[in-house]
């Protein structure tokens, strides 16, 4: 992987020199290192806003989401039509509220973070829900010749059957929090990366707008390889 | 006890109301098997062996279906007989949970039952040396052939010690080989533990080959076609080849053939 990524900057390096590509589209790797290290602590200061949104927007979403499906799953006869509720929420590009539900929440950080969650509401609440409901039926017969309660056959058998698709989702919804962070801060906000690639973009300052991707690319794939080493911890089984 | 019957079954009748068909899956089935009774029932697919099964065990989903007649497990209900946890049962597929060892597998019922750690490691490890697999105790399903897994799954309904054992066509995915190996193993449990067992398969040498009794079902909607006594001596083994055994494979088949022609 590393050496694909070092082919990936030595191609994009020579493609901006040896092209007559404008400085408007695309820099050179070459300036935009020298702009990451001189303004490294300003970057990571807005980083660090814009990470503590999609952190506790990813957490509570998700969280909230999974207890919302157990409740969900716990009452057979509302699951179904929650579920399909869910999914018309969920192909609704919700994305698109960012730029109204600042006037409702505000734009402070806090705002951010009521967003991402509820970006990342949806998803992990149909694909839960539904990954409860789908656990083949001879094992909760296996179960219920056991004459196992409802709680016990949930821990012991839903919900590890279901942490494949849970991990999926949760992997999915660090792409997720992460580009509804950065958007609904073009939006308008106090702080953060989608702030300050804005305002940089102003003034044309392009390797400084470049230095802003870099940074959320960097810290996006970091977030997303710790869920992924976390799955393969949980599901050696898969 | 020796003489009574552990389950008894009178006109069962099993209908589907799903999508308002009222399809009728099991048509005034009776019968009664005997304490300690090796039982097979066969018939064309689709004649609702397994949903018996269902039924004898108390998880068949009533959403969709409905029961009549009168079904009795060791003197009361199959519910009763459920909460008491007096049934086993073994599936098509071993049904094993991937995230445990076999060694967990097994002591999964234990488990929910709630016996204490000492006991559940000493039943366990007893269990596993029945079916041979003592030394594999920490391996996950995913590392054992189908029939290992089959035999884990054995195990597994033999932990809570039930009275009886449901097994609705527990061989039906392995080889020839592996099948004649495990009707072996099986038969050995059974002469070792004295269960109950009655054994849903679509296989009529494996049903000879293992019961005291078949039941032929006719095809959908399941009758009783003919209750055959199969008066052979254990171990079958040099049986295989008899006049005798082919003479009730023969009886069986055209029992089946016929059925087929209906339709």
């Amino acid at each position: 992987m590393a050496l694909s990524l070092g082919v990936f900057f030595i191609f994009w390096e020579l493609f901006v020199k040896y092209s007559d590509i404008s400085a408007i589209v695309l820099v050179a790797p070459s300036e935009i290192l020298p702009v990451i290290t001189n303004n490294y602590d300003t970057l990571l200061k807005e980083l660090k806003y814009t990470s503590e949104e999609v952190l506790y927007g990813w957490f509570w979403g998700n969280l909230l989401a999974l207890l919302t499906s157990i409740v969900i799953f716990s009452y057979k006869k509302i699951s179904d039509s929650v579920i399909s509720l869910g999914v018309i929420v969920n192909a609704v590009p919700l994305i698109a509220l960012a730029a109204i539900l600042g006037g409702f929440i505000g734009t402070d950080q806090n705002a951010k973070t009521i967003i991402v969650a509820i970006l990342c509401f949806f998803p992990m609440l149909i694909v839960a829900t539904t990954a409860f409901k789908r656990v083949n039926g001879d094992y909760k017969r296996l179960f219920d010749s056991y004459n196992s309660s409802k709680p016990i056959t949930f821990i012991k058998l839903i919900f590890p059957a279901s942490l494949p698709a849970i991990f999926t989702v949760l992997k999915l919804n660090v792409v997720n929090a992460i580009t509804t962070a950065i958007v609904s801060e073009f939006f308008g906000a106090h702080g953060g990366i989608g702030q300050f690639i804005l305002a940089r973009k102003g003034f044309y300052d392009l390797p400084m707008v470049w230095a802003g991707i870099f940074f959320i690319v960097i810290s996006g794939s970091l977030f997303y390889f710790t869920i992924e080493i976390a799955k393969r911890l949980f599901i050696k089984w898969n | 006890m020796q003489k009574n019957n552990s389950i008894e079954l009178k006109e069962l009748s099993i209908l589907y109301n799903d999508l308002k068909i009222g399809l009728e899956a099991v048509s005034k089935v009776s019968f009664d098997v005997k304490n300690g009774e090796f039982i097979s029932i066969v018939g064309p697919s689709g004649c609702g062996k397994s949903t018996i099964l269902k039924v004898i065990s108390d998880t068949l989903d009533l959403s969709y279906s409905e029961t009549r007649g009168d079904v009795k497990v060791l003197g009361s209900s199959p519910k009763k007989a459920r909460e008491q946890r007096k049934i086993g049962f073994v599936f098509q597929k071993p049904t094993l949970l991937q995230w445990r060892n076999l060694e967990k597998n097994v002591s999964l019922p234990l488990e929910i039952i709630g016996l204490n750690k000492a006991e559940i490691k000493k039943r366990v490890k007893k269990l596993l040396k029945m079916v041979e697999l003592e030394k594999y105790a920490s391996y996950h399903p995913d590392q054992l052939s189908g029939g290992m897994q089959q035999k884990v799954s054995i195990a597994r309904a033999l932990a809570y010690d039930p009275e009886i054992l449901l097994m609705d066509e527990p061989f039906g995915a392995l080889d020839e080989i592996n099948r004649r190996k495990m009707n072996d193993e099986l038969l050995s449990v059974w002469k070792e533990t004295g269960k109950t067992i009655v054994f849903v398969t679509h296989s009529i040498e494996e049903a000879i080959y293992l019961s005291e009794r078949i039941i032929v079902l006719t095809k959908q909607p399941g009758r009783i076609k003919k209750i055959i006594n199969v008066d052979l001596p254990y171990p079958r083994k040099k049986e295989l080849g008899s006049m005798k055994f082919y003479k009730y494979i023969n009886q069986i088949r055209s029992l089946l053939e016929n059925e087929e022609e209906i339709v």
